[in-house]
């Protein structure tokens, strides 16, 4: 799909945040606050087996006695957390079985996000499954998938209908009491994604979810279960908006992904929350915890995400290699503009043998922002010929931005080998110069610099995917130069 | 032990300063020893520290004895167990006055008071409040503007005696233009048990330039928890060398304060571990203004069971533009049960700034190993002669030929036991 230069700079003519339209459909909503009924609210709506209430309530119980994290680089006033609507449902009235009828509100929200599908299903290459407000309205493809034994549907559907795999893998890889978010989440998630891919298939196309907030004052608390079994591969897609609104909303998702023998999971993120306006008001808090698990021998994991939204993001998508010659990698492109402040990163865990590791972060700050990278690769004794590499660019434009980088490092064992490299720099003048006298004013030459620099990764992602982030790097970085 | 009982056994040390009496009170009321659960204590824990009974004993002259550095011509001072000794120490050159903290008197004593505790916080950092409120004696001084020093100056600290307890307190300001360079050594001698925890405040005026060595060499069942505190003026040049060699619990606490233009700051450092050594290096690269560079180089290589500590930071602030801060820090391990913790961070709020760090851990190069067995080497002189190739990028930047000469001999004897 060629994308010239010139169409971009057609798109990007007066391009805001251009997801923050409001659809108004009608939504069934539960009280503000957090408690024990509100749980169990969430949980009958949902017709969940009595296991379920019981995690979420235990899960509730250990987020009681939590502290909010502190530790990161971010900075925002508290957060009240029974000033929250922790369910918001789109009013469907039935089931659905074809496009047809859903909702016309609804579906012209689709369109505004691009993602109509029946656009997608022309393609014929992704499958979407839509949480909006926390609750999955639609699945595509989901018969297709089904045909290879491939479940895809939202996470209260495989509650209903694979209540055992949802209960052996719901928190094996992060167990409710991780943190403060992941324990918020376990309480209150109210759906979500599942996926499991059976043993030697490969799905054959990218399995994607869109995520959007869209009531005021609501907190989005989606659970992601992606399960590979042996010798299987899927690659995941993940795309999120919200609305432009004043206050500040609260995202706190937990994602899970287990790879048995030989299986690989891609997992690629394109979050676009609203970031805030250019004074700093409003916006999402981000606040995400996702974890994959090499459990099997030769697996793998791979973390692709291209962070442009939200006021604030506090994520480390992770790996933990746990299978002899496990591979995990991560690739991150973020960008903070005006107020927004990104504190992400990633934590790679050696515990088997020649399990290897691929760490590429760039960051891009601008305007008043902050973006740090905070990373740890930890090397376990056992975990020999570990192999690590991880290099950590950080690109300023103007001078009231601040880019940080926060890598942890601990080896434990003589055969391993770590690599970590850190660069921190703004747009060369010379390159500068260089586009200007081509001809390519200043605007212009940052965009193709700043893709140039981000090419790396971007170049992870597939590609629909891929010319959206381009688009969306620009736009983040509108007015930001001069 | 509580902190109460550790700090009863220092109370009958005399307060001196209007300063130790406030530490004092700070460290009794609330101030508390870091534990690993603070992050700048992450990953070296000092509760056996300051959970000890300590003594105090008594200056002996004659545990001063073979301490010298090989061929080195150096005038030195003499402190024992914390203690400024007149009659072991050399006459200083000229243009370099040099006062016992305790004893100094008159206009010294004004000028002294004006920088001591000057640069470094006792806020929060309970071993540089415990250092200030019990600190019995140091060294002050202070080299005049315009001198050089060609010969190096020498600080001996000697430690001795079984779970000798010494807060040394040290202060050097080195004047407009001055060129002088310091070796601040730390020795001990049958002080099983025995702690130091020393704390310097280093001031480099306009345009000057100091090299400041510090080497620990207390003995392989001390511990020692040091800080040094850099100020540079504008255009001045500050390099300091630190050099552990032994000690069962080293921490050192190294921070450049960068607070005018065109300044040059060198880190540099090694620390090779073994047997259960656990050796921790924090440096803090502060760039207040602009047009200045740092570069910085630690190297580590842990042997047996012992443990490696870096966390390297370089603060770049909002005016310091065009800064160039460089850092790389290098480790070997050479047993599955020695480990590595490291840290370099970046916090960079200017844009136009050059700032790099890089880190790497992994082990002997195998093909070199071969290429050396290839040749006649024994693996374990093979593997001897790289480590001492692996080191010698930071020696060559020892620019005193004996103290040089004296760091190698000590990195080839210090693996000879172990089996690389």
């Amino acid at each position: 799909m060629p994308y010239t230069e010139a169409e971009l700079a057609e798109e990007l003519k007066g391009k805001k945040y251009e997801f923050g339209f409001v659809s108004n459909f009608e939504s069934d909503k539960a009280p503000k606050g957090i408690n024990e009924d509100i749980i169990r609210l969430i949980s009958s709506k949902k017709n969940e087996p009595e296991w379920l209430l019981e995690y979420r309530l235990n899960a509730f119980k250990q987020w009681k006695s939590m502290q909010e994290p502190e530790w990161a680089h971010v900075d925002y006033p508290p957060v009240d957390f029974q000033d929250i609507y922790y369910y918001s449902a789109p009013k469907t009235k039935k089931r659905l079985n074809s496009l047809d009828e859903l909702d016309p509100e609804l579906k012209s929200m689709y369109d505004k996000l691009g993602i109509s599908t029946e656009e997608q299903k022309r393609l014929a290459g992704v499958a979407v499954d839509v949480v909006i407000d926390s609750v999955s309205v639609e699945t595509s493809f989901k018969d297709k998938l089904a045909e290879l034994g491939i479940i895809f549907s939202s996470f209260s559907e495989a509650v209903q209908e694979h209540p055992e795999l949802v209960r052996k893998y719901l928190g094996s890889v992060i167990p409710s009491n991780d943190n403060f978010y992941a324990a918020l989440n376990a309480a209150v998630f109210t759906d979500g994604s599942f996926c499991y891919i059976p043993e030697g298939v490969r799905c054959p196309m990218e399995l994607s979810t869109y995520f959007r907030i869209n009531e005021a004052q609501t907190g989005q608390f989606e659970r992601t279960l992606v399960v590979a079994e042996k010798g299987s591969y899927v690659s995941y897609l993940e795309g999120c908006t919200a609305p432009m609104r004043d206050e500040n909303q609260l995202h706190a998702a937990v994602v899970e992904l287990i790879a048995m023998d030989d299986a690989e999971i891609k997992y690629s993120t394109v979050q676009n929350w609203y970031p805030g306006d250019e004074d700093g008001k409003g916006g999402i808090y981000n606040f995400v915890t996702k974890r994959g698990l090499c459990e099997g021998r030769n697996s793998k994991i791979s973390w692709t995400q291209v962070e442009t939204g939200s006021a604030i993001t506090w994520k480390y998508p992770s790996c933990v290699l746990k299978g002899d010659n496990s591979v995990g990698e991560f690739y991150s492109v973020a960008v903070t503009n005006n107020y927004q402040q990104a504190d992400t990163g990633t934590k790679m865990v050696h515990i088997g043998r020649n399990t290897r590791s691929t760490i590429i972060s760039k960051g891009i700050s601008a305007g008043r922002s902050n973006n740090s990278y905070r990373g740890l690769v930890k090397v376990l004794p056992k975990a020999a010929n570990a192999r690590n590499f991880s290099q950590c660019d950080s690109l300023l434009l103007g001078s009231s931005c601040g880019a940080h980088t926060f890598p942890y490092i601990e080896a434990q064992n003589s055969t391993s080998k770590i690599e970590h490299e850190a660069t921190t720099s703004k747009i060369g003048e010379d390159q500068i110069f260089y586009c200007l006298q081509r001809g390519i004013d200043e605007e212009k030459a940052v965009s193709l610099i700043v893709n140039g620099y981000a090419k790396e990764v971007l170049n992870k992602l597939p590609m629909e995917f891929a010319i959206e982030a381009q688009k969306l790097l620009s736009i983040s970085l509108e007015g930001s130069v001069g | 032990m509580s902190k109460a009982d550790f700090l009863k056994q220092f109370d009958s040390i005399a307060a001196l300063f209007p300063i130790q009496g406030k530490a004092r009170a700070a460290i009794h009321n609330g101030l508390d020893f870091p534990t690993t659960r603070d992050e700048y204590w992450k990953y070296t824990r000092v509760a056996p520290i300051v959970s000890t009974d300590y003594k105090q004993h008594a200056p002996d002259l004659n545990s001063v004895a073979d301490f010298e550095i090989q061929d080195g011509e150096f005038k030195t001072l003499v402190f024992v167990n914390g203690v400024y000794n007149s009659k072991l120490s050399d006459t200083m050159p000229e243009g370099v006055e040099v006062h016992s903290i305790a004893h100094a008197s008159g206009e010294a004593k004004n000028e002294m008071l004006e920088h001591l505790g000057a640069y470094v916080s006792d806020k929060n950092h309970a071993f540089n409040a415990l250092n200030t409120s019990y600190f019995v004696d140091g060294a002050f001084i202070k080299v005049k503007e315009q001198t050089e020093v060609s010969d190096p100056i020498r600080i001996l600290h000697v430690s001795h005696g079984e779970k000798q307890a010494t807060n040394s307190r040290n202060l050097i300001l080195v004047g407009k233009h001055a060129q002088v360079s310091f070796i601040h050594q730390f020795e001990g001698k049958e002080n099983d048990g025995a702690f130091t925890n020393a704390l310097m405040e280093l001031v480099v005026e306009e345009e000057a330039n100091a090299s400041y060595y510090l080497i620990e060499n207390e003995g392989e069942q001390t511990s020692h928890i040091n800080t040094t505190q850099v100020v540079q003026k504008r255009s001045s040049t500050c390099s300091v060398v630190t050099v552990t060699k032994t000690g069962k619990l080293v921490r050192n606490n190294l921070n450049f304060s960068i607070t005018d233009q065109g300044c040059e700051s060198n880190l540099y450092g090694i620390y090779f571990t073994s047997d259960q050594q656990h050796i921790d290096n924090h440096t803090y690269a502060d760039h207040q203004m602009p047009n200045c560079n740092s570069n910085e180089l630690y190297k580590g290589v842990m042997a047996d069971r012992s443990t490696g500590v870096f966390n390297g930071k370089i603060m770049v602030h909002r005016d310091a533009q065009q800064t160039n801060a460089f850092q790389s820090n290098q480790n070997i391990l050479l047993s599955d049960r020695a480990s590595v913790n490291t840290k370099p961070e970046l916090e960079i709020y200017a844009d136009d700034v050059k700032c790099s760090h890089g880190c790497t851990i992994g082990q002997l190069d195998e093909e070199a190993l071969f290429y050396l067995q290839s040749r006649g080497l024994g693996k374990q002189e093979a593997s001897h002669l790289l480590v001492r190739a692996f080191a010698s990028e930071v020696l060559e930047l020892i620019e005193v030929p004996e103290l040089r000469s004296d760091i190698e001999r000590f990195v080839e004897r210090k693996f000879d036991k172990v089996d690389a």
